[in-house]
């Protein structure tokens, strides 16, 4: 097994923390997980991107430098025009319609579109975004278990209380809804 | 009869110095080794060795030594003092080295409080490379790289470096002394005793400027030299503490 | 121990520590600001020094001055910072002192480009510092092999009293990866007695002198001695790789990530029927010399030196082995712009493709 996903966004919509998010609860689970982030020289609102690729020891992935991605997650209208065309064939893109106004044209990849900050207004939990886009993908790659990725929720906002980790299962969840209708 | 006077013998060699005749970093280096010998830390020094005429301590001083690049002696003794904090630790610098290559390094140092002493000998020349001009080379004062003398016009002036320092916040003792004089001479072992106290008590940064002369590459005669440094360089290079934040408290 | 996600500059961090590093000195730089700011956190915490240095060359230099006194020291840089540090890396040899130097590579020359690139590959092998010395250099391609390499260089460092140098390309700086970390290792600082200045409280011996400036006959016999260290490095320390060799008709030569990617390239490349297969140099100081010049050269139809520098700069040392027995073939990029798997299976594939029309 090998998948690499592609997450790309402006500065500040928290490219990086769902990227380092996702490879965290691979890396947890046992898989190979790499993760590579790239950045303009801006600190603030420039481009962000980052490639995280999960594995396993009888399938590896050696390059963190790779073409053709198998998910995409676009958070922004040029990124998904900037690396559509690195979606694989059959491949699955994630946009986030709260943003992205623009279609895909493409007719050979599963498109699921999560209008992810309206979702997050609507759970009360307005940063929440990223898990929410992060739970449709994962329900539609199936490259992490739901309840697993769950339980790594649960470990991570620990010290945040259980308020703060039901808010975010729960927007997680709605996310898992989206990603299963495809 | 009794012994009214003698040399160092636990932190200097019998040898002879590698210094020209009538060169004052002589008398420095053996008012550097009576102090840290009368106050019992010839086995505890270490000696930062920069790259100049100083170099030469290293045929004479007995001790822990290490030689640092040009200018980075206050970097060096950096880390060794953080790291071994025990040790008695100074620099002894040349003015090319420590107010040209090295003032980054210096300023740094004593800015950060530091808790070694640097002792800068200022003659105003780089002794080893032949005389060239010095940031601290007096107006009018001839050199290789300045044949008519120094030109403020497109040299500027001569960097009073004790001053410099003075203006950080951090330093704790900070004094010029000239070495041109037998009482200059008595001061300045006083002061070094005074900056090598405090550091032995992590009091904070500790400045010695020591006023020496070059008879060769000022091209006058020993005696001569001391008669300028009486009536030239130690007016604009004025002796004196200038900064004793132990004798505040 | 559990695996963790780490950064590649967190990771030569952690591992330094583990390894005994307890000086940091360094400036900030792109792309390795990492290493100082877990370094200035860290270090605390086990007894160690932190400091920001007012420069690169003062870094370097406070490094030389705690390893004088026989603590285990380190500095990290990018391209530009190394050059001043070149400075130190040179009295460092020349002191025989040990340390650690990091050189997370970004596209040059000038002040260059803060993105990933390996273009220090020339200063770091052949001439960092003036004076003619080398210092041994590793190149880690993952986060783990940076870990296992940096946690031994201090041995090494002290075993030949020398600077040992970890190139870091700026994309491995950049990834995290998972990475099993070692115990802590115990360190006897009065170990150092017999080469530094370092004293138990107390204690009279004879004095000691660490310095660079020696008389000539004194400086011929270290470099007399240096120049049969590293003859013993060639023999006792290559560490390389060998991947889908044994049967290559194409060897690709790649360090660091750049070899990552011909891995990924190799695999395709191999779908396709293509026989092709990667060294990877693991120390470029001492570089594998035996196992290029060793090569069947009946079988190895042509080497292909794949770097993110152009013009690629390991190439000389590679022909030297190869010695005219098959081509020697080089792609790369460079001044921060990458490539990628599918790219090097391209490269890869039209070399060897017209190698045969040809």
């Amino acid at each position: 097994m090998k998948t690499t996903v592609i997450i790309s966004g402006f500065g500040g919509q928290g490219v990086m923390s769902a990227g380092k998010m996702l490879a965290d609860t691979a890396s947890e689970l046992g898989l190979n997980a790499i993760y590579l982030p790239e950045y303009g020289p801006q600190q603030r609102g420039g481009k962000a991107k980052c490639t995280v690729s999960v594995s396993d020891k009888n399938d590896t992935v050696y390059s963190p430098l790779k073409r053709y991605c198998d998910c995409l997650i676009a958070l922004n209208d040029l990124s998904l025009q900037t690396f559509l065309p690195q979606l694989k064939k059959g491949g699955i893109l994630v946009m986030n319609t709260s943003i992205i106004k623009s279609e895909p044209d493409r007719d050979d990849i599963k498109i699921i579109k999560v209008p992810a900050d309206d979702i997050a207004m609507k759970v009360k939990n307005p940063k929440a975004g990223n898990l929410i886009i992060l739970g449709a993908l994962t329900a539609a790659a199936g490259l992490i278990k739901g309840e697993d990725f769950k339980s790594s929720i649960e470990k991570r906002f620990k010290s945040k209380g259980q308020a703060v980790i039901n808010s975010n299962l729960a927007a997680f969840d709605e996310g898992q809804k989206l990603g299963k209708i495809v | 009869m009794a012994v009214v006077y003698k040399r160092p013998t636990e932190t200097l060699r019998p040898v002879p110095t590698g210094f020209c005749p009538g060169c004052l970093h002589s008398t420095a280096i053996r008012i550097i080794g009576e102090a840290v010998e009368e106050m019992g830390q010839a086995d505890n020094c270490i000696h930062v060795l920069p790259v100049g005429c100083s170099t030469l301590n290293l045929l004479e001083w007995k001790g822990d030594m290490i030689g640092a690049a040009h200018g980075r002696a206050p970097a060096v003794a950096t880390g060794i003092k953080r790291s071994s904090p025990e040790r008695l630790v100074f620099t002894y610098q040349g003015d090319g080295d420590i107010a040209a290559i090295g003032f980054s390094e210096i300023l740094s140092a004593a800015n950060r409080g530091e808790k070694f002493t640097v002792i800068f000998a200022n003659n105003q020349t780089y002794g080893m490379t032949g005389g060239q001009m010095a940031p601290t080379t007096l107006v009018g004062q001839k050199s290789t790289t300045c044949i008519n003398g120094r030109d403020p016009e497109t040299m500027g002036y001569p960097i009073r470096l004790s001053e410099i320092i003075d203006s950080l916040k951090a330093p704790y003792f900070i004094a010029r002394y000239s070495l041109a004089n037998p009482k200059g001479i008595i001061e300045a072992k006083k002061g070094i005793k005074k900056a090598f106290t405090y550091q032995m008590e992590s009091r904070g940064f500790t400045f010695i400027e020591l006023l020496t002369n070059c008879p060769t590459n000022w091209g006058m005669k020993p005696l001569d030299s001391l008669k300028y440094m009486e009536e030239t360089t130690s007016k604009y290079f004025v002796p004196g503490v200038i900064r004793d934040k132990g004798a505040e408290n | 121990m559990a695996k963790i996600l780490m950064k590649g500059c967190e990771a030569v961090a952690e591992a330094a520590v583990r390894g005994g590093c307890r000086f940091f000195a360094g400036y900030p730089i792109t792309p390795q600001n990492e290493i100082p700011e877990y370094m200035s956190r860290r270090l605390p915490e086990v007894g160690g020094t932190f400091i920001q240095g007012e420069s690169e060359v003062a870094s370097i230099s406070m490094v030389y001055g705690a390893s004088s006194v026989g603590v285990r020291a380190m500095t990290s840089s990018s391209g530009p910072g190394i050059s001043l540090k070149s400075e130190g890396a040179s009295y460092l040899s020349g002191t025989m002192l040990p340390a650690l130097i990091v050189d997370v590579t970004r596209g040059g020359p000038g002040l260059g480009s803060i993105q990933p690139s390996q273009s220090d590959y020339f200063q770091l092998t052949k001439a960092l510092g003036h004076g003619g010395f080398h210092m041994m250099c590793f190149a880690p391609e993952s986060c783990q092999e940076i870990v296992d390499l940096t946690y031994n260089a201090f041995e090494y460092a002290e075993r030949d009293r020398n600077p040992v140098i970890m190139c870091l390309d700026g994309c491995l700086g950049a990834i995290m990866e998972q990475v099993e970390l070692p115990e802590m290792k115990e360190i006897h600082r009065d170990k150092g007695e017999s080469w530094s200045l370092y004293r138990h409280e107390g204690e009279k011996r004879d004095m000691h002198i660490l310095t660079p400036y020696l008389m000539e006959p004194q400086l011929e016999q270290l470099n007399r001695m240096r120049a049969k260290q590293y003859l013993s490095w060639q023999k006792n320390d290559v560490k390389v790789e060998n991947f889908m060799t044994d049967d290559a008709e194409f060897i690709c030569i790649a360090y660091g990530v750049s070899a990552r990617v011909a891995k990924d390239a190799i695999i395709m490349l191999r779908h396709d029927g293509y026989k092709v297969g990667l060294i990877r140099p693991i120390t470029l100081v001492p570089y594998p010399k035996a196992q290029i010049a060793g090569l069947d050269y009946g079988r190895v139809k042509g080497i292909i030196d794949i770097e993110l520098a152009i013009p690629a700069q390991m190439k000389d040392d590679i022909s030297l082995q190869v010695a005219g027995r098959a081509p020697v073939y080089e792609y790369g990029r460079t001044g921060g712009v990458l490539f990628d798997d599918v790219e090097i299976y391209g490269a890869v594939k039209k070399i060897i493709d017209s190698s045969r029309e040809g």
